[in-house]
């Protein structure tokens, strides 16, 4: 048989490969991957995917569509609720005040309870580049281009969109926005965790509240699912907070199914007079001890 | 009742009947959201402009192929009539059909084209056909132009065989039509690059189509294009030739016969590669002058490395080349008395890409960073820089002339004196060298009297321009010298002289100097490349023509063994064909991404989701896709055109025989 | 005539051995000495890996392709090479081909062991220095160097001149200048030195230098809006392609405003005594 009949078609592809080759190796020196956003550094819509579900915990609140199964703050996806993504219900949302989509997406990552989605409560989301989450702005930009992506249905983002919303970022990150946080008259003092198991425990708190992975002693009829899920809530909420909900169950209540009694008021008991203040202290030293998982 | 109620029914009906008519009325209002509207639309889930990027590009190739073949057979089929040695007459006719296999998937490809822009850049191409409808249907005719000619040109090669000159002319009229339809859709092109008569303030077209024809970056983008298609022709047809000697070739007679054909393909390719890096060059700097930021994109921002692919490429393009007549010349008796030649010739050669592949940015690892105290090396800057990269590039074009002249000789023995020619070489040389010189001389007295303020320069910077017109009046000086020098049998010795010269100017004089201009009178660098474009063509056509006469009528040593030439020289030009099909794509990558995010530049924006700079990777990648399929769809239409050769030939060989 | 080229009689292997050795030599070492006496510098400035990549691998290259252009030559070069790996022949050639057929793996094993081993070196990485400027910045115009109507009337009311004339123009810009001097003396001569040349006293403190303002590859050649685009948002705002990590450049545009910085890069030209680049006009 003829040599070139092989010989020619792997030697054009032979040439063909080098030449992919170069170009291959030229990006790589460059730091760009193959395709995709030259969005700079780190920052890319994967790295954004893992952080949503992992270390900036937005997982344990939005849901995205029917991935995830938290209920607490709205849906990022399609549900019952919504029936637009939160991609497309950006645009709409602060249109009258002259808020693109990408800033608004921005603002609710940095001032969260600027606007307060109707049917949830403000002061849930605390800004997300201040503790205890604390993602620097890379990690939110990343964040956010997930999102644009739609979720990770498209391959990038146009640039002019992610130059959009690093604009808008600038803005929020460098301005000192004020927050409605709750600002402790006094800070709270350290507690023993471990005790603090044990005055869940006994309040019986365990009825109302599930905790994944924590066994408690029989508590009665309810089993947790009253009251919020608690799992993780350490990585989540401030000392603060924590504290505020155990003193003042009504100062937030969280949006949600039965969490509201027939009053208005929330369902929680008040234990004001029969905790002690070192159980209390140790109490919410346990509850910020919750950390969640991945 | 009967009557109200009747009445009651009828005005209900009529109100029904309105309701119904103004739901038909308002229906196209309510639908005008969903039709006229669409920005853009996709093929599900495909990436469309991925698609745009390979049917694009498949179309301008076949394009490419279709257009340059016209060029070179039509001068083989009159270099056939000239000397009236048959085998330019059927190589001619081979070029031919080749062609006519290529039209229709060209004119298949450029209608799926058409459709996918309509179809998925609906807003776009609104507005693109705004602007240029009316050269859109022109163009649409001029393709009757084409096919006509090109079929007649075709069928009628035997038929009008003793009446070759009426061929010739349908031959030309094949290429008017296809010199036309290229040039009408090269302004499309660069119109999306270079926008003209349009509102300064509103953005929005005033002009006609035919100002619009006429954009700043239509000229250069024809003259590039039109070379490059010659340059593509010539080498397809090349690795055709080579493909065949190699794998389907039967007998000695064959593979002499597709050998040959494989150095007219390769010869026709490199005389147009020659101009075409000043034709490149004329194009950037054209692209410059449209837009200071698109221009520094091109060099020294986001496709800077992308032109270092490119000199990869031009490398194995020139490498192959000169690897061609390399290896070529042991089927050349008397060949071996040049074999000294070639280390000097590779190592200028090879000096010259050094410089040429040296980038501007430098990787660097952080130990040499600091090592060397910066971003850049303090000598290998330089290299780096338009400057040098313009000096090597015309060393690498003189190294390969003078390899071509070499070829030429390679078996020429005893040769005629000059003068004892006759009154041919007493006046062509004289004439042509003239007719040569006449610009160079011209050009050198304007530089003499150029004012600075044209260029923006202030007034003491005339002085800088001296130099190089002084440098053009010694190379024609030199010239005629050689001229004068030729006519007295001293030619050969005249040619070394000038082309070292040449050489000596181009490179070593005006490739420092450049680098001084650069510093000190940056507008001027663009005159000083026409010098050295100037410079080059006085030294090869002079050499040219005095090589002519040398060589006219010698004594060959031996015939030229065609048929003998060894594997590796036929993989040299399959190596061209396969660098120049991935250079076109990555120019083509160059043309379209310099766009970035605009479709018309500084008019309408890409606001698609693909509206980002794909990377070099990603190029190199799609690019060689796009490389595959080409080659192998072309050889399936040649190897289709081939089917209606083997009856020929057996039926040739039967009443032969 | 005899048919055979340069028979160098088995001598091209050692002749191209040679080449690549002498190559080799020349840039590792010779070169580095060579650069350094040319710009005056106190040690050899060592070739650039890359560079040195490029430079090889097309002498590589082209004893390749000189090897192969005849068949006389290709069979010069193998045969010695042949005849060295055939079985047999002398006890000492059996030494010597054991020797070298177990040498050349080892070598080859360990520059790809040495190649891939993960390094505490920072990778190498190349940073385009002059990375596309962004769309908004494209067609801004220097305010100091062509101020406007109202600029020109304000500065000539505010000094008692008569009016919009070519002289308060003129009188506004070497204001502007002088200005832009005062504030480049301010904040960019610390880095980029009292001349421009990018010597400044921090200079020595970072391994990416700052910009020479005097070498003509730098501002000379670029267009004034490029500039604004730099001083204001600094190293940080540079693209990914820049290696913004790499550069100590601050972000002006905290600290001051846009009128500022026109007035600096107006004075920056002036000290470095270049031009920016105009946009060129058509022939």
């Amino acid at each position: 048989m003829n040599p070139h009949v092989i010989g020619i078609p792997a030697f054009g592809l032979a040439v063909l490969l080098v030449f992919a080759f170069f170009g291959i190796w030229v990006t790589d020196l460059q730091g760009q991957k193959s395709g995709g956003s030259q969005l700079s550094g780190d920052i890319s819509a994967e790295a954004g995917r893992e952080i949503f579900w992992g270390k900036g915990k937005c997982y344990t609140c939005h849901s995205i569509g029917g991935e995830g199964s938290a209920q607490r703050c709205p849906n990022l996806g399609t549900n019952d609720q919504f029936s637009d993504p939160i991609w497309v219900r950006a645009a709409v949302r602060k249109q009258s005040e002259g808020y693109s989509r990408e800033r608004y997406i921005v603002e609710s990552i940095y001032d969260p309870n600027a606007y307060v989605v109707e049917g949830f409560s403000k002061g849930l989301m605390k800004p997300i580049n201040k503790p205890p989450i604390a993602l620097t702005d890379d990690e939110i930009t990343s964040v956010i281009a997930y999102l644009l992506t739609e979720a990770g249905a498209n391959d990038a983002v146009p640039e002019d969109v992610m130059a959009a919303v690093l604009d808008a970022q600038r803005d929020f990150a460098s301005a000192k926005v004020a927050t409605e946080e709750f600002v402790p008259g006094m800070p709270v003092p350290e507690g023993d965790a471990e005790e603090g198991f044990y005055v869940f425990e006994e309040m019986k708190c365990h009825s109302c509240h599930k905790i994944d992975g924590m066994e408690f002693e029989a508590a009665g009829d309810a089993e947790g699912g009253v009251g919020p899920d608690l799992t993780g809530i350490g990585d989540i909420q401030t000392l603060e907070y924590l504290a505020e909900s155990v003193m003042d169950p009504n100062a937030i209540i969280v949006a949600g199914d039965g969490f509201k009694g027939d009053d208005g008021n929330s369902k929680m008991p008040e234990f004001h007079d029969t905790m002690t203040l070192r159980e209390f202290i140790d109490l919410v030293a346990f509850l910020s001890s919750l950390k969640a998982e991945g | 009742m009967g009557d109200g109620s009747r009445s009651v029914f009828s005005r209900g009906g009529v109100v029904a009947l309105f309701g119904l008519l103004a739901c038909f009325v308002a229906a196209p209002v309510l639908a005008q959201d969903v039709v006229g509207e669409a920005q853009y639309r996709s093929i599900g889930d495909l990436d469309s402009r991925m698609i745009m990027w390979v049917v694009a590009e498949l179309h301008l190739m076949f394009g490419a192929f279709v257009l340059g073949v016209p060029i070179f057979a039509i001068i083989v089929e009159i270099i056939g009539i000239q000397t009236g040695d048959k085998r330019y007459d059927d190589m001619a006719h081979e070029f031919t059909k080749l062609l006519s296999a290529a039209f229709a998937t060209t004119a298949a490809l450029g209608g799926l084209l058409g459709f996918l822009l309509f179809g998925l850049y609906p807003q776009f191409m609104g507005h693109l056909t705004g602007v240029f409808h009316g050269s859109m249907y022109v163009y649409a005719l001029l393709f009757f132009g084409e096919t006509f000619s090109l079929y007649i040109y075709y069928y009628s090669w035997d038929r009008l065989a003793d009446r070759k000159w009426v061929h010739v002319a349908v031959g030309g009229a094949l290429n008017f039509f296809g010199l036309a339809i290229v040039l009408v859709a090269n302004s499309w092109a660069s119109y999306m690059m270079s926008p003209v008569g349009l509102d300064p303030d509103t953005l929005a077209f005033n002009g006609d189509t035919w100002g619009a024809l006429i954009n700043p970056l239509w000229l250069p983008l024809n003259v590039h294009r039109l070379l490059a298609n010659i340059v593509f022709g010539g080498f397809v047809v090349a690795a055709y030739s080579a493909v065949r000697f190699l794998v389907t070739a039967k007998n000695d007679e064959e593979r002499a016969h597709y050998d040959w054909m494989g150095y007219v393909g390769n010869f026709v390719g490199i005389l147009a590669l020659i101009p075409l890096p000043f034709a490149g060059y004329y194009l950037g700097r054209e692209v410059y002058s449209v837009s200071p930021v698109m221009g520094n994109n091109m060099m020294g921002g986001a496709f800077s490395w992308t032109f270092i692919l490119q000199a990869l490429l031009i490398a194995m393009i020139f490498l192959a080349a000169n690897y061609y007549f390399w290896t070529s010349m042991d089927r050349i008796q008397g060949s071996n008395r040049y074999a000294g030649s070639i280390k000097w010739m590779l190592f200028l050669l090879l000096a010259a890409f050094a410089v040429w592949m040296t980038p501007h940015n430098l990787p660097l690892s952080a130990a040499e960073q600091i090592r060397i105290g910066g971003q850049y090396h303090p000598v290998l800057k330089y290299l780096g820089l338009m400057p040098a990269k313009n000096a090597v590039v015309n060393l690498i074009i003189l190294v390969t002339f003078a390899n071509f002249l070499i070829y030429r000789r390679a078996n020429q023995g005893e040769t005629v004196p000059v003068s004892q020619q006759g009154q041919s070489p007493k006046l062509l040389i004289p004439i042509v060298s003239a007719m040569v010189l006449a610009y160079p001389l011209y050009y050198g007295f304007y530089l003499l009297g150029l004012d600075p303020a044209e260029l923006d320069l202030p007034a003491e910077k005339a002085s800088l321009f001296r130099v190089p017109a002084y440098l053009l009046f010694i190379e024609v000086m030199v010239a005629v010298l050689a001229c004068v020098a030729a006519l007295y049998d001293r030619g050969r010795l005249a040619q070394m002289v000038l082309l070292g010269l040449t050489g000596i100017l181009v490179t070593g004089v005006l490739g420092v100097y450049g680098f001084e201009i650069l510093e000190k009178a940056n507008p001027f660098l663009r005159n000083i490349a026409v010098v050295q474009v100037l410079l080059m063509i006085c030294g090869i056509l002079v050499a040219l023509v005095i090589d002519i006469f040398e060589f006219r009528n010698a004594e060959t040593l031996g015939d030229i063994r065609w048929g003998d030439a060894p594997a590796r020289s036929q993989y040299a030009l399959i190596l061209q064909c396969l660098a120049i099909v991935m250079l076109m794509g990555l120019m083509g990558f160059i043309r379209s991404g310099l766009r970035e995010d605009w479709h018309i530049y500084g008019v309408l924006r890409d606001t698609s989701a693909q509206s980002w700079t794909p990377t070099n990777a990603t190029m190199t990648i799609t690019v060689g896709f796009i490389t595959l399929v080409f080659v192998s769809w072309i050889g399936v239409l040649f190897w289709i055109a081939g089917l209606s050769d083997k009856k020929e030939q057996s039926a040739q060989g039967g009443e032969g025989a | 005539m005899p048919e055979r080229p340069d028979d160098d009689g088995g001598k091209l292997l050692l002749t191209t051995s040679v080449t690549l050795i002498a190559m080799y030599v020349f840039l590792r070492f010779i070169f580095p000495t060579l650069a350094a006496w040319i710009v005056s510098a106190p040690d050899p400035l060592p070739i650039p890996g890359f560079a040195f990549l490029i430079y090889f691998g097309l002498t590589f290259v082209g004893v390749a392709i000189f090897v192969t252009t005849s068949d006389v030559r290709l069979s010069d070069f193998a045969t010695p090479i042949e005849r060295f790996l055939i079985p047999g022949g002398s006890s000492r050639r059996r030494q010597v081909r054991m020797v070298v057929l177990v040498a050349v793996p080892l070598i080859g094993a360990y520059n790809t062991y040495a190649a891939l081993a993960p390094s505490s070196e920072p990778p190498t990485e190349s940073r385009l220095q002059h990375p596309t400027i962004p769309g908004e910045f494209e067609k801004l115009e220097s305010e100091a160097r062509h101020p406007g109507e109202e600029a020109v009337h304000a500065f000539a009311a505010a000094n008692g001149l008569e009016g919009a004339t070519p002289e308060a123009k003129a009188a506004l810009i070497a204001a502007n200048m002088e200005e832009g001097r005062v504030l480049y003396m301010i904040n960019c001569r610390p880095c980029h030195g009292t001349k421009a040349d990018g010597v400044g006293p921090m200079a020595r403190g970072f391994r990416l230098k700052p910009a020479n303002f005097t070498d003509p590859g730098t501002i000379a050649t670029l267009v004034e809006p490029y500039l604004l685009w730099r001083v204001r948002t600094g190293g940080i705002g540079l693209p990914g392609v820049a290696a913004p990590w790499d550069s100590a450049m601050p972000r002006w545009g905290a600290d001051l405003s846009d009128e500022q910085i026109w007035k600096i890069i107006l004075a920056e030209y002036d000290i470095g005594a270049v031009e920016p680049r105009l946009p060129e006009t058509m022939e």
